[in-house]
């Protein structure tokens, strides 16, 4: 493989026959880590070079964990919000159902003269699930 | 034949006259490597920082609508109870509204 490294302002050029070998090793580099062959060996001869903490497998496993952590809280969301939505459908249901029941039991008590039943907790319930 | 272009920084290019770029390139190559292995440790730890971040607020999300739904749950309980409780009670004073009617019916043709 034929290197030609130019500067960026100015005239010259280098060029240079990359061995065989040397090609391969760059190319492995550069999947390994998703990384263009030029990319590899601009990294090398421009010589600025990093150490690494020595934590990168233990990284790796953590956020592979993490990732299944929330994709399994993801799918725990998802079919808890279809059950709520569900019960709340349900709920909407019985307070239409309790409404109707409620007027009927004024109109007879109001006929027979009897105290009506005021039963703030349960109104509360119905005006909440038919808001919602 | 194929061939590949690298543009480098004039000041970097100067240093590379002269070279043996072959040589160079096998001496760095392990440093490339561990460059990329510190760049992807870096890369990583802002991602499980993110990732503990949103699976936080997924936890809380996932608790408040436990919560919500085990609302739900009781107050369907007790909505069933009272639905039930108020059939009976409407047909129990329907019959005392019937009783009641008869008895007026009967006043007014006497």
């Amino acid at each position: 493989m034929k290197l030609i490294i130019k500067p960026n302002r100015g005239f010259g050029k280098i060029e240079v026959e990359v061995t065989e070998e040397l090609w391969r090793e760059i190319e492995r580099l550069g999947e390994g880590y998703g990384v263009s062959p030029e990319g590899i060996i601009e990294m090398a001869l421009a010589g600025q070079f990093r150490e690494p903490e020595g934590v990168l497998e233990e990284l790796e496993r953590k956020a592979e964990e993490l990732e299944r952590e929330a994709w399994r809280i993801e799918k725990k969301y998802a079919s808890l919000r279809y059950k709520a939505y569900g019960l709340s459908e349900d709920n909407k249901v019985l307070a239409i159902e309790l409404s109707g029941l409620i007027a009927e039991n004024n109109q007879l008590r109001r006929f027979l003269r009897l105290p009506l039943n005021r039963n703030p907790e349960l109104r509360k319930l119905i005006s909440y699930y038919l808001q919602g | 034949m194929s061939e590949v272009m690298i543009i480098l920084e004039r000041e970097k290019f100067r240093h590379l006259k002269g070279r043996d770029i072959n040589a160079l390139l096998r001496e760095n190559l392990p440093k490339v490597e561990e460059t990329l292995k510190a760049e992807r440790e870096e890369f990583l730890l802002e991602k499980t920082a993110k990732l503990e971040e949103k699976l936080r607020e997924m936890t809380e999300q996932l608790d408040d609508l436990r919560e919500f739904y085990e609302g739900a749950l009781k107050d369907r309980e007790f909505m069933m109870k009272e639905r039930d409780r108020l059939r009976a009670e409407n047909a129990e004073l329907r019959k005392k509204v019937e009783e009641k009617k008869k008895e007026l019916e009967k006043v007014h043709k006497s």
